[in-house]
């Protein structure tokens, strides 16, 4: 080998080390945990110049040459983003049957609970077939979950309603969660667990905004793969006096939002808190007029709740939401059962399976 | 802190490097002693001291060989020696299978390398390493103790770069251990993954193509990583003034199942022959001590990777071809055009695949069914899969297999010297991000 040829390799290996070590000294040095070596690996790791750029290039590399799963996220052959579930450990489905059960004779009220499924078992079709033989079987996870129960809460499946509608946009190709469509179908499940009446589409007034939006999923190097959303805002037309969202967090009342939407889509990064003005801890969305003389509901979920809740407070007078992950002990005391008609436990199986505090059921009042 | 780490890579190596060839000559072989302790150290802590103690042991017995003069104390030293590395041989690799216990870092090379030695100072084919820092570093020089190659006294020789600093060969160790990291990390390690699919897909659906894929694959999975640990170790051997010798050269383009025996581990094919066929055979006209003798030789090649049964079974399959080579096809096979005598010699090493690769006894024979149809479909669908997901690392694997890319480096390097250097260091750049991709 030449000396110059030489010379440039040698420069090359030593301005990476250089560079690396000023990296990890001049940033947060080594961490704690673990032997030195491994510490040192960890920060070489973390702190490797033209990181990002290297697994993208990777990446790239990969997909150029027909790779489409990459971690938990597939890419679907129709521009979605699919991420597989994390599968459920027995504790989840234990401290699940066990906490909501427990709340439920407390409280001496029989709840209502519902999982969602995700994009990736709904739009399977969009990803080759054995691929998707490694994807999580949510129905079977559903199904394992509403058995726990043994009849003790009602159960809302909507795993055949949504897939019956693959078809349609109910899934925002890069966000995990449902579309507002995909919301309305939903809702109409619902509808028919809680023995509440469906409004049918066209009591809503539909307006479409943020076109062109990438969610958390379409990260750079995802985004030249994945088609890009909008997010659709449903309005109910059957009665006037529209609605007031109150938001709570850190035992205090941190948002009010006169309407169900915030129709400036420069408001939020994520867009889909266009809907809701996003979720906070703790949510009351009250009807303005005659809220008292229609029934009212409290539902625990998670952020996916922004697709079928809009839906949902057409026919109720009074929704509090209930985040359980994200409210403190205090704010929860301060949600009392007794003043709901009906509690519904609502989750998407993503966030279900990844575990939910349930035991801060405790300290809902 | 593996070689495959980017600790190794970007820290140990450059520092090591810096100190090696700050020192003045006279302290070189203890600096590069005690940098090869500083990574065994590193590597495997709490082993660390049996290593050293074993490396004591064996210079005092090496020290004994020198200095006795009486015969009879000589061979009763010399068998201690070879006792107690045989020992250790047996001892690493069962307390390994049967116990899942690591056995001390490089103790086998270590062993194989001393036994060698042993013989050689025992018959004076060798000048003894009078110096301890001298026997360390050609024992337990760090670049082979992963998986060899195996040297001889006379086989590892000091390059001019020893005794002052040559940006050249630095610069080739470099782009040859570059070259060998990457095919461990990039290739090797992305094939044992995709072995395991394999596998698993052959067992759920057998299929033609599936089963001489697997194969496929496998074999390359074991020579990416045994030839990337050698090139590694080749690539250090030179950024630290020395020259180790080659261990595979193209062995899957082999027109001779003898000729794959020769070309594949080729300085652990090379010690057998040499400490054990050699010895045995007084009569070179003699067929059933070369029967014999071809048995051993093969069993013991597939013992250096563990004593196991199908390891054993894999090298008296090897020695079959070999022996019916030698005494019918030898002569055929030299006649006929090459593409069909490596075609044959690739055939057999695969079919020679299943067994190494077995796990179960029970898998050999419905992997030899399918590799030749009985009872399965050409292709399933998750075969076909598989493939889509996986084209890049084939067709690199495949490549990388044969001498084209090594072909078509040595012509630019001969017919346009500039242009190679260009080459070799954008190659460098990109394996270096490639291997650096693939550890963060």
């Amino acid at each position: 080998m030449k000396k110059v040829s030489s010379f440039i390799l040698i420069s090359m290996l030593l301005c990476v080390s250089v560079t690396l070590i000023f990296n990890i000294f001049s940033g947060e040095g080594l961490s704690s945990e673990g032997t030195f070596v491994e510490r040192f690996e960890n920060a070489a790791a973390e702190n490797i110049p033209f990181k990002d750029e290297l697994n993208a290039a990777m990446d790239s590399i990969l997909y150029a040459s027909g790779v489409r799963h990459f971690g938990d996220i597939y890419i679907g052959n129709e521009g979605s983003l699919l991420r597989d579930i994390e599968k459920p450990t027995g504790r989840t489905f234990s401290a699940a049957k066990n906490y909501i059960l427990s709340y439920s004779a407390t409280n001496q009220i029989k709840p209502y609970f519902m999982l969602v499924p995700t994009a990736s078992v709904i739009l399977q079709q969009e990803i080759d077939s054995f691929a998707n033989e490694n994807i999580y079987n949510q129905r079977y996870m559903i199904s394992q979950m509403y058995s726990q129960f043994d009849g003790g809460v009602r159960t809302a499946d909507v795993y055949q309603t949504l897939y019956d509608r693959r078809g349609e946009y109910i899934y925002y190709h890069t966000e995990d969660m449902p579309t507002s469509l995909g919301g309305y179908y939903i809702y109409g499940e619902l509808c028919s667990r809680l023995g509440i009446k469906q409004n049918t589409m066209d009591s809503f007034s539909a307006a479409y905004a943020a076109h062109g939006f990438y969610g958390s999923l379409a990260t750079d190097f995802f985004r030249p793969y994945a088609n890009s959303d909008y997010v659709s805002l449903y309005e109910y037309t059957g009665e006037k006096g529209g609605y007031l969202v109150e938001h709570y967090s850190g035992g205090k009342r941190i948002k009010v939002i006169n309407n169900l939407f915030i129709y400036n889509e420069d408001t939020y990064d994520d867009k889909t808190d266009m809907i809701l003005g996003g979720i906070s801890p703790v949510m009351n969305i009250t009807r303005r007029e005659n809220a008292e003389e229609k029934a009212s509901i409290l539902i625990f979920g998670d952020e996916t709740a922004k697709s079928w809740i809009p839906f949902l407070v057409s026919n109720y007078g009074k929704i509090t939401f209930v985040h359980l992950d994200l409210a403190d002990e205090k704010l929860l005391s301060e949600v009392k059962t007794a003043d709901y008609d009906q509690v519904l436990f609502a989750y998407s199986a993503a966030k279900f399976s990844s575990g939910i505090d349930f035991s801060k059921l405790e300290y809902v009042g | 802190m593996g070689i495959n780490s980017l600790t190794f890579l970007y820290f140990f190596l450059p520092a090591a490097l810096i100190i090696f060839n700050l020192a003045p000559k006279k302290i070189k072989s203890p600096v590069l002693a005690m940098i090869s302790g500083g990574f065994v150290y590193l590597f495997q802590p709490e082993l660390f001291w049996i290593l050293i103690l074993d490396l004591i042991i064996l210079f005092l017995i090496s020290e004994g060989l020198c200095r006795f003069e009486n015969a009879k104390s000589k061979k009763i030293l010399f068998s201690f020696g070879i006792i107690l590395n045989i020992g250790a041989i047996l001892t690493a690799s069962l307390s390994n299978q049967l116990s899942g216990r690591f056995a001390p870092f490089g103790i086998m090379v270590i062993s194989f390398t001393a036994i060698g030695y042993f013989v050689d100072i025992y018959k004076g084919e060798t000048k003894p390493i009078r110096s301890f820092a001298d026997f360390v570093v050609f024992m337990a020089f760090f670049g082979k103790l992963f998986r060899g190659p195996l040297v001889r006294t006379n086989s590892i020789q000091k390059l001019p770069s020893w005794d002052k600093f040559s940006i050249s060969e630095t610069g080739s160790g470099l782009y040859l251990f570059i070259r060998g990291l990457a095919k461990y990390v990039v290739l090797a390690l992305t094939l044992v993954s995709l072995h395991e699919t394999l596998v698993a897909a052959n067992a759920n659906e057998p299929s033609v193509i599936g089963a001489w894929l697997d194969m496929i694959v496998f074999s390359m999975m074991i020579f990416f990583d045994l030839s990337g640990f050698c090139d590694m170790a080749r690539g250090l051997g030179r950024c630290f003034g020395m020259d180790l010798p080659k261990n595979f050269y193209f062995p899957f383009q082999s027109p001779l199942v003898a000729d794959f025996l020769d070309r594949f581990n080729m300085t652990v094919t090379g010690f057998f022959r040499h400490y054990v066929y050699d010895v045995l055979r007084n009569d070179k006209n003699s067929k059933p001590q070369f029967i014999v003798n071809t048995f051993l030789i093969t069993m013991l090649c597939g013992i250096w990777f563990g004593i196991r049964m199908n390891y054993i079974f894999w090298g008296i399959y090897i020695a079959v071809f070999i022996i019916i080579e030698e005494f019918f096809l030898r002569k055929l096979l030299l006649k006929i055009p090459r593409i069909f005598a490596r075609g044959y010699t690739f055939a057999v090493t695969m079919f020679s695949m299943t067994i190494f690769s077995a796990t179960e006894s029970s898998t050999i024979v419905p992997t030899f069914k399918a590799m030749f149809g009985v009872g399965t479909s050409l292709i399933t669908d998750e075969i076909s899969y598989i493939v889509s997901q996986n084209v890049l690392v084939l067709i690199g694997g495949i490549f990388f297999l044969t001498s084209a890319f090594s072909l078509a480096v040595r012509f630019i390097s001969k017919k346009a010297p500039r242009i190679y250097g260009v080459f070799a260091v954008i190659e460098s750049a990109v394996l270096l991000a490639l291997i650096t991709a693939n550890l963060i």
